[in-house]
């Protein structure tokens, strides 16, 4: 198989030019997860004449792998035209691009295991380095250009479908929120002419808890009242040696992630039936950062300091916008009682108030259902186009490389 | 991985005396209060063994010779007079001058037993100003500790080996050198195995090389008579430390008559080592001046090493005091693998010369001082083809001249302290099998990718005498193993489900749209 990789050092040059003319201002750096973002590095008093030039289609990296998270920082520049990094980094281009196209090699430098091999490959003392040596020893398969150009586009089309998903479940929660605050906080849901009630001279009566005015044939809860809020537990007391048969543990982390990994904790397979969280179940994170989400990750365990929120006699879309409703006002709330970990309490889900019809709020699960369960199936397939991904650009590994033509 | 939940094991008696003893630290720094604790503590050992021996030469009715000298030393024992034993010391404890009477204490132990000069710390106590009644709770503490309960399980060397550890991760970055932690000295005994003959450290610190030397013996039934020690130390505190260490464990050795510089101050100029274990101070800058040092005996036949980095002068001192079949095992820091300029002569000229055995890349945070990954060295004065019996086993060594066994060990090694990497017993043996297959004969020795690799002189002058190990040892691309295919099924029925219902649920979604008044037209 390896017989057919090539040295990618015959096909890449070092680029270095300097910003004499201080033509350029846009400063970027490369992050952990190999995308240029702009720098936040403290500029003030620095002579910007000394920074590199990148280009279009040019890549940055920096040589240093220790301290670095295991992984190696390097990017291609795609949206931008030309931008500044630091002398710290080695920019380098494709020699000729009708051999080697960028987009494949970034490809090839996204796969996980291209970061174990820089690590391995890395040597020195207080600074191990991954040089521009060894980056030009580096072997891997280049087929003609063409077949790259399907690779790259197998690729582009996944990743661009799991932005669109992305995108597309923005604007459905931007929906669903707006279509709740216009009918349980201004009450102007439609009524039975299909108009909107409070506008069109509904009825409507004084309420203490809220201390305004609601619906006549409404009625006010707190947040408790209409949900369970069940905390997570320390999943550390259900450890596990079975490395085939586990539960992945659910933390802030992984909620910001959207799923468990490699470098999530394991749990025991035998903990509780209550603490197990799967698709669709909503998570609210309620110290740190505070977050509300539909769990899309698939089976896993719940931490301490995360809610699973669910109820037996309220639709789940009612209770997910109900919190997600207040949850601008919990991070208030969380920031004012910083200690170490600003969080909330049990006593502002009691006290936060919500109101709904006494009858009829089942009639429109037709509005709100297909909308969360729309952001669920989007979340759940992004998923998978995920794995798709990974493996895409694992099979680069095994591209089969046609017998080359003689010309 | 999930922390496994540990049972609440009761402390060992090391861990309760650091603790006790921590406590009572007050405002002395960590770095003094180790040679007060460490000083106390030999004290109290050195009055335990005296008394077990007074006690014997009553009950050989032999009481009139209870004060002759010899009757100590004979045994190996400490001869005390009045006023330096730990009884004396804890009846005066509360005394406003018990500073005094300890440095006494100790002037006069120093004093009458030869074996142990420059070995105590000399007016250290009167010159602390440590407040009196932590002083006399800490000597309650130490006065718990029963050296003699067990003999086997050699109390005193164990809390004395714990301390220098606690102290030199309390120090921690920058400081604490005189400590190498116990799982890399283990290593490096596995690796040479120093049974019989002479052995060396040129920079002993608190000794642990030795003490590691003679456990090593004693695990494997070896003869401790067989071997003699030899070292040298800069730094006079640390030199006290590594001759109290040894005496408290009956270990005689010849650290020089001083503490001296390695360099500048060679205290074993005729020395031929059979083994040499030594962890240097890394990349020392301004070891020697620009002129000074340029036609010493040690660099014959190399280059002389550059001023601005001493770690080539620390290996060719040790290749100078090889015996004749001599190995050298040590620590040094990367750099000096892939240094150019006169680095890299010597380097060069030490593999033609076919001196280099073994070159082991190690893991990063096994220091407490700093966390950069270092590299084990390993040198051979002789690696043809010859039997040895070791300790009555028979190992034929084969032709090797030509060969260097690359390890990359930086996957290794499990967690200590939180926040440090230590070896264990398996990863050890495991290391140190290796090692040896590759050694002998009718081994059945192989190379494993991302873990060692035998690679021949050709192939290093192809490297042009880098010694990464990586460049030599082959990393396994885990990608090409996928089972694509699998995966891929997998995925497949997964996501045509998923395809079918979103149909479903984009016709309701629309619905939503065209009911609320706001259809969508696509």
């Amino acid at each position: 198989m390896r017989l057919n990789y090539k040295r990618l050092g015959d096909y890449i040059q070092t680029v270095n030019i300097r910003n004499k003319n201080l033509e350029v201002e846009t400063l970027l750096g490369v992050s952990i997860r190999k995308v240029l973002m702009p720098s936040i590095a403290n500029t003030i008093g620095t002579d910007m004449s000394r920074y590199k030039i990148i280009n279009k289609n040019q890549f940055a990296y920096s040589s240093v792998t220790s301290r670095n998270g295991d992984k190696i920082s390097i990017a291609l520049l795609e949206n931008h035209d030309k931008a500044l990094v630091s002398q710290a980094y080695t920019v380098f281009e494709i020699i000729d691009d009708k051999t080697l196209n960028a987009e494949y090699l970034m490809m090839w430098f996204r796969r996980p295991e291209f970061d174990r091999y820089a690590r391995f490959k890395s040597h020195g003392s207080a600074r191990e380095t991954f040089d521009w040596e060894e980056l030009q020893d580096t072997e891997l398969p280049i087929p003609s250009i063409e077949k790259q150009h399907e690779i790259v586009k197998e690729y582009n089309t996944v990743a661009n479908r799991i932005t669109l998903n992305e995108t597309i479940n923005k604007k459905l929660e931007d929906t669903a929120q707006a279509l709740y605050k216009n009918w349980f906080v201004d009450f102007e849901f439609p009524n039975e002419q299909g108009k909107s009630y409070k506008c069109n001279g509904g009825k409507m009566v004084f309420n203490e808890e809220l201390d305004l005015e609601i619906p006549l044939g409404w009625e006010v809860s707190g947040l408790s009242s209409i949900a369970s809020y069940l905390n997570g537990t320390a999943m550390q007391k259900h450890p596990t040696d079975n490395i085939k048969k586990y539960t992945p543990v659910l933390k802030i982390r992984e909620l910001n992630l959207g799923i468990t990994d490699d470098n999530s904790d394991k749990a025991s397979i035998d903990i509780p039936e209550k603490y197990k969280i799967y698709n669709g179940d909503i998570i609210f994170s309620w110290s740190g950062t505070l977050t509300i989400d539909i769990w899309s990750g698939g089976y896993a365990g719940l931490n301490q300091h995360l809610f699973k929120v669910f109820s037996n006699h309220f639709p789940k879309w009612y209770y997910y916008l109900s919190t997600k409703f207040y949850i601008s006002e919990f991070i208030r709330i969380a920031e004012g009682n910083k200690t170490s970990m600003g969080h909330i309490k049990r006593e502002h889900l009691d006290n936060s108030f919500v109101s709904y019809p006494i009858k009829g709020l089942n009639k429109l699960n037709l509005y709100f259902e297909p909308i969360t369960q729309k952001i669920e199936s989007n979340k759940i397939e992004s998923q998978i186009l995920k794995k798709i991904k990974n493996l895409l650009l694992s099979k680069m590994s095994k591209v089969a490389i046609e017998k080359e033509t003689v010309c | 991985m999930a922390k496994k939940a540990a049972p609440k094991k009761s402390k060992s008696i090391e861990e309760t005396l650091w603790e006790s003893a921590n406590k009572l630290r007050g405002t002395v720094e960590s770095s003094e209060y180790k040679h007060v604790v460490l000083g106390l503590i030999f004290l109290k050992f050195a009055s335990d063994k005296f008394q077990e021996r007074k006690q014997e030469i009553i009950a050989d009715g032999k009481e009139k010779f209870v004060d002759m000298v010899e009757f100590y030393t004979q045994k190996n024992v400490f001869y005390l007079t009045e006023e330096s034993r730990w009884s004396y010391i804890i009846n005066n404890a509360k005394q406003d001058d018990i500073a005094l009477k300890i440095d006494t204490a100790l002037y006069t132990v120093e004093k009458n037993n030869p074996s142990l000069k420059g070995a105590l710390p000399d007016n250290y106590f009167s010159r602390l100003n440590m407040d009196v009644s932590k002083l006399s709770a800490l000597l309650d503490t130490i006065n718990n500790i029963d050296t003699l309960k067990d003999k086997q399980q050699d109390i005193v060397g164990r809390v004395y080996e714990y301390f220098l550890s606690k102290f030199a991760i309390a120090e921690g970055k920058g400081k604490g050198e005189f400590y190498t932690p116990k799982s890399i000295v283990n290593l490096i005994a596995e690796l040479i195995e120093p049974y019989k003959g002479k052995i060396y450290d040129p920079a002993c610190g608190s000794g642990g090389m030795f003490v590691q030397s003679m456990k090593f013996i004693d695990s494997h039934n070896g003869n401790k008579k067989d071997i003699s020690i030899y070292g040298q130390e800069y730094t006079s505190t640390t030199y006290k430390l590594a001759k109290m260490n040894l005496a408290i464990r009956g270990i005689s050795a010849n650290l020089g008559g001083v503490p001296a510089d390695t360099f500048a101050k060679d205290q074993h100029p005729d020395l031929k080592a059979d083994y040499i274990m030594a962890n240097p101070p890394f990349n020392q800058k301004a070891w020697r001046a620009t002129d000074e040092l340029l036609d010493d005996p040690r660099w014959k036949g190399y280059d002389v090493p550059q001023t601005g980095n001493a770690n080539y002068a620390w290996i060719l001192n040790m290749v100078s005091k090889l015996s004749e079949n001599g190995v050298a095992g040590f620590i040094l820091a990367n750099g000096a693998l892939s240094g150019s300029g006169t680095e890299y002569e010597i380097r060069k000229k030490l593999i033609e010369n076919n001196l280099v055995e073994a070159i082991l890349i190690l893991p990063r945070n096994l220091f407490y001082t700093t966390d950069i990954s270092v590299t084990l060295w390993i040198l051979n004065n002789n690696k043809k083809e010859r039997q040895v019996n070791i300790n009555n086993i028979n190992k034929n060594y084969r032709n090797r001249e030509e060969e260097i066994l690359f390890m990359d060990l930086r996957q290794s090694g499990i967690p200590f302290e939180k926040k440090y990497t230590q070896f264990s017993d398996e990863n050890i043996t495991d290391i140190s099998e290796t090692y040896h297959k590759w050694q002998q004969t009718e081994a059945d020795y192989k190379d494993i990718p991302e873990f060692c690799y035998s690679a021949n002189l050709e192939e290093i002058r192809k490297k042009d005498y880098s010694l990464v190990p990586s460049k030599y040892i082959e990393f396994v691309n885990r990608d090409e193993n996928i089972n694509f295919e699998d995966k891929m099924k997998s995925l497949q029925s997964e996501f045509s489900q998923l395809l079918k219902d979103e149909e479903k649920s984009k016709t309701e979604l629309l619905n939503v749209f065209k009911n609320l008044g706001y259809e969508i037209k696509l």
